[in-house]
């Protein structure tokens, strides 16, 4: 290991630094967005049986495509240039979503009957009882999903790195070449710290937000 | 500008750098690293559901999985060992590994509790416990935790390009350099990882389905177990 | 406790007035099955109705038509006079309380805010909700102290008093309940239907319950409707009419064979001579020849017999019941359980009582069967499982139902109140003195 070169980065404030920051956005943008698409999109489709089964297995097929070949793809469809950020956002969001829809789900699917009509026998209307009871019961497993979304949107960030754009990913691309493996190790240890720790973060915020629900995740 | 102008050219295809080349490179890079991993892999989370021990480890090791970034490892591994087949494929191998270990241990400790005592009941040893109760039972979750790593292989398999190393990443990778003009072959590269890495996941799937019928269902509540435990694409 | 701000501000129908009407309801359901058809029913206030029936009799799809959970396919349903279709449904709703198995709570809220719901929903001030959620959990018999903690850390029995607390907030005057008791063990279903009982007769609520367990009904119902396949009703009427003379054969059937023996249920324990008995630490210290004893621990809990022809093992103790609260039922199972012919019976602190025996258990049945033949005139004789009756010439009725033959043990009638007596209270005496002997000699201990 090669200390001088990551205290020389580090000074510079800018390599390393700033290619962690990117990776952040790079990284949490399209799990915010997802969220926000897949939260009503999985409630609809857990009130139907028809369009689920077929809809979450196209979901299960976009999620096996390799994700540089999507980096590669979209720019096609979205008029970008292949080095622009936003598709790896869009990439990335189209995975969370794929995956964090099923989460959503099965988070509403496995609201007990019986609490559902328990809300419904105590009058209240379907737009509060979707609101106060069903979704804050659905958000164990949708938790579950979004640390399993965070920790590989963090990890695939980096992979954008082939095509010229990998945030911290792009150490790795500089160790290839210059034959020299200090970047490439700095690179994987702050991926797998990032990704811990959000892992931690999005743990910690769970418990605060769903006290009632310690050790009842999925 | 035809995006589909460098698949379409019958002189990509042919030559020691053309398509098929490259699709060939790209499956042996992702069935030996998965048959290799498998070799490990398949031993070991047998032994571990079957004792059920171990379950932190195997647990804690899904999670840290999915946390390494594939591209890292990969590079990591070529920059200390130099370029060609075998650092290419034992990284790979190493990615393969966790999905193929948890499937198997969750296949193997999932086994109805009540087949297991019966079959100890009568008189079964542990290696025939294994076979004839555990086995059937765990298949469908094995084939599913193979689906998973060659997800990963074939996807960490373009990734290898960048590596010097052939297989369809090399498409991608060509084709950047090329600057703007480059871009179908990046396409065409991207176009072929893709339609590989589906028709290996729903043939895999297809695999698993089937025996799953023949073998009688995976409890809902593994195979939600399972949904948080696989290790994202690459 | 106070019952008085808990009374139902709507008036209390004295003239039996009836609150839910069912008219040639029927429901038949997208798939062609008929849950529930043509019928007619009057669920009167202020009392419990109970619906009883195998699975698929349309219980639930009756109940839930009350409420609009579900709505006929034909026939209409009117809650005082007025056809449910015309209040709102989540008005409704609001109005009536509804318990459901395993109490359907939220699991995401505390118990305290569990109970809030209804008043929140009602739009009561937070102030207002707490303070009646709190009042509410004491009725309900638990403390306070569980209001911030969520439903996971209950214990079953504690949730279902939860659900019913939850049920009660908004003080409706009407309470639907749900097979409410079906997921508890049948120690906290006792006591949970003995809860309900007691608010019901305090707050005098209207209850529609339903149930597929037949004894449930016969506890709980004043009034028990009893449903077949097909949402058609089999029978109507209190338990006690239902038990002495089942209509037809499903009814009898349902009702069981030992209809009889359940009908125990509705004759108290309370006021059967309860003998002393001796009270041992240890089977070992049974002298050779001398009568059983009742073996006791530190606390005066009864452990199990001794015999001095079993030497110092611990025979078991059988089935006890509760001296002052429990049914003839419980007497007679405790007295054909017991190793000695002895029905044990305890404190309600779980001490040693004393003992009943076995031929003053079945003196006590006999009277029992004498006074419900009484009231039913000859049915008794035509119920199969009276076959033993005495004749149905009601002069021989009387004669049979008089006062005990014996004035020097005065027992009171069967399903008079109890009335503790000094005597009931076991100080165990010195080892030897005035030992029990079984039966007769027994009851002369006693009085």
């Amino acid at each position: 290991m090669d200390l001088d070169w990551i205290a020389r980065n580090l000074a510079d404030g800018q390599d390393i630094v700033g290619l962690l920051g990117l990776h952040l956005v790079l990284a949490l943008t399209p799990v915010v967005a997802a969220l926000v698409i897949s939260l009503p999109l999985g409630y609809a489709v857990s009130r139907t049986r028809a369009v689920a089964g077929p809809l979450l297995a196209l979901f299960g097929v976009v999620y096996s495509v390799p994700s540089l070949a999507l980096f590669v793809a979209l720019p096609l469809v979205l008029g970008t240039r292949i080095l622009d950020p936003l598709n790896i956002v869009v990439a990335l969001t189209i995975y969370t979503v794929a995956l964090l829809v099923r989460s959503v789900v099965d988070g509403f699917r496995g609201v007990p009957a019986q609490t559902r009509q328990a809300a419904q026998a105590m009058g209240m209307g379907p737009l509060r009882r979707v609101l106060t009871v069903e979704l804050p019961l659905a958000m164990p497993v949708v938790f579950a999903g979004l640390r399993v979304v965070t920790v590989s949107n963090i990890a695939l960030v980096s992979v954008g790195a082939v095509i010229g754009l990998g945030a911290l990913g792009e150490l790795f691309d500089l160790g290839l070449r210059q034959g020299f493996y200090t970047p490439i190790v700095v690179g994987i240890v702050l991926i797998v710290a990032l990704a811990l720790l959000f892992d931690g973060l999005i743990l910690l915020v769970q418990r605060l937000c769903l006290p009632w629900s310690r050790g009842a995740a999925a | 500008m035809n995006v589909f102008s460098f698949l379409l050219d019958a002189e990509n295809w042919a030559g020691p750098s053309g398509i098929w080349v490259r699709i060939g490179q790209h499956v042996f890079y992702s069935v030996a690293s998965v048959l290799l991993a498998a070799l490990v892999a398949i031993p070991l989370g047998v032994l571990i559901g079957h004792t059920r021990r171990g379950d932190a480890v195997v647990s804690g090791l899904s999670n840290a999985a999915r946390a390494v970034p594939t591209l890292g490892l990969l590079v990591l591994v070529v920059t200390l060992m130099g370029s060609g087949y075998l650092p290419v494929v034992l990284a790979l191998a190493v990615l393969a590994v966790p999905p193929v270990l948890v499937n198997t241990a969750a296949g193997f400790r999932g086994a109805d509790p009540g087949a297991v005592h019966a079959g100890r009941a009568l008189g079964m040893t542990g290696w025939q416990l294994v076979r004839q109760v555990e086995l059937p039972l765990a298949v469908p979750l094995v084939v599913s935790g193979l689906r998973s790593a060659s997800l990963q292989v074939v996807a960490t398999a373009t990734v290898a390009a960048l590596a010097a190393a052939g297989g369809l990443g090399r498409f991608v990778v060509d084709g950047q350099n090329l600057g703007p003009g480059g871009y179908p072959q990046m396409f065409a590269g991207a176009v072929l990882v893709a339609l590989l890495a589906v028709l290996v996941d729903l043939g895999l799937g297809g695999l698993g389905w089937a025996l799953q019928r023949r073998t009688g269902r995976i409890s809902r509540e593994d195979r939600d177990h399972l949904a948080t435990l696989q290790p994202g694409t690459a | 406790m106070s019952s008085v701000s808990l009374r139902a501000s709507v008036a209390e129908d004295d003239d039996g007035q009836a609150v839910i009407t069912f008219e040639a309801v029927s429901k038949t359901y997208r798939d062609g099955t008929t849950a529930v058809s043509e019928l007619d029913l009057v669920l009167p206030s202020d009392q419990v109705s109970v619906l009883v029936g195998p699975s698929g009799c349309g219980k639930t799809t009756t109940l839930q038509m009350i409420n609009r959970m579900i709505e006929p396919t034909a026939g209409s349903i009117s809650w005082d006079g007025t056809p449910l279709p015309q209040i709102r449904r989540t008005t409704l709703r609001r109005q009536m309380g509804y318990v459901i198995q395993s109490g359907g709570l939220f699991p995401h809220r505390t118990v305290l805010d569990n109970i809030c719901t209804v008043p929140t929903l009602l739009g009561w001030s937070r102030a207002r909700s707490r303070s009646r959620a709190l009042e509410l959990l004491s009725l309900v018999g638990l403390d306070r102290s569980l209001a911030q903690r969520f439903p996971a850390q209950l214990s079953g029995g504690q949730q279902q008093r939860v659900g019913v607390a939850r049920a009660l907030a908004a003080d409706p005057v009407l309470l639907l309940m749900d097979e409410p008791f079906s997921a508890v063990d049948p120690v906290v279903r006792a006591d949970l239907q003995e809860l309900v009982k007691g608010l019901q007769r305090e707050l005098g609520k209207t209850i529609v319950m339903i149930t597929h367990d037949i004894d449930e009904a016969m506890i709980m119902g004043d009034q028990v409707v009893i449903m077949r396949v097909g949402g058609r009703i089999a029978q109507m009427g209190t338990p006690d009419e239902i038990l002495d003379r089942p209509l037809d054969d499903f009814v009898a059937g349902f009702v069981g064979r030992d209809r009889g023996y359940r009908a125990l249920t509705f004759a108290p324990a309370a006021g059967l001579p309860v003998a002393r008995i001796r009270s041992v630490r240890s089977a070992a210290s049974v002298a050779t020849g001398s009568s059983p004893a009742v073996v006791v621990d530190g606390e005066g809990r009864p452990l199990g017999w001794a015999d001095a022809a079993h030497g110092s093992t611990l025979l078991p103790l059988g089935a006890t019941f509760a001296a002052e609260t429990d049914t003839l039922r419980a007497v007679v199972d405790a007295a054909l359980s017991s190793p000695v012919g002895l029905a044990v019976a305890v404190q309600s602190s779980g001490r040693l009582a004393g003992v009943v025996s076995a031929a003053d258990a079945l003196e006590a049945v006999r009277r029992r069967r004498l006074q419900v033949a009484e009231r039913h005139g000859s049915a008794v004789a035509a119920a199969p499982d009276d076959g033993d009756a005495p004749s149905a010439d009601p002069a021989t009725l009387h004669e049979e139902a008089g006062p005990p033959a014996d004035p020097a043990a005065p027992r009171q009638e069967v399903g008079h109140p109890p009335t503790p007596s000094p005597d009931r209270r076991t100080t165990p005496p010195p080892d030897g003195a005035a030992p029990a002997g079984p039966a007769d000699d027994e009851r002369e201990a006693a009085s």
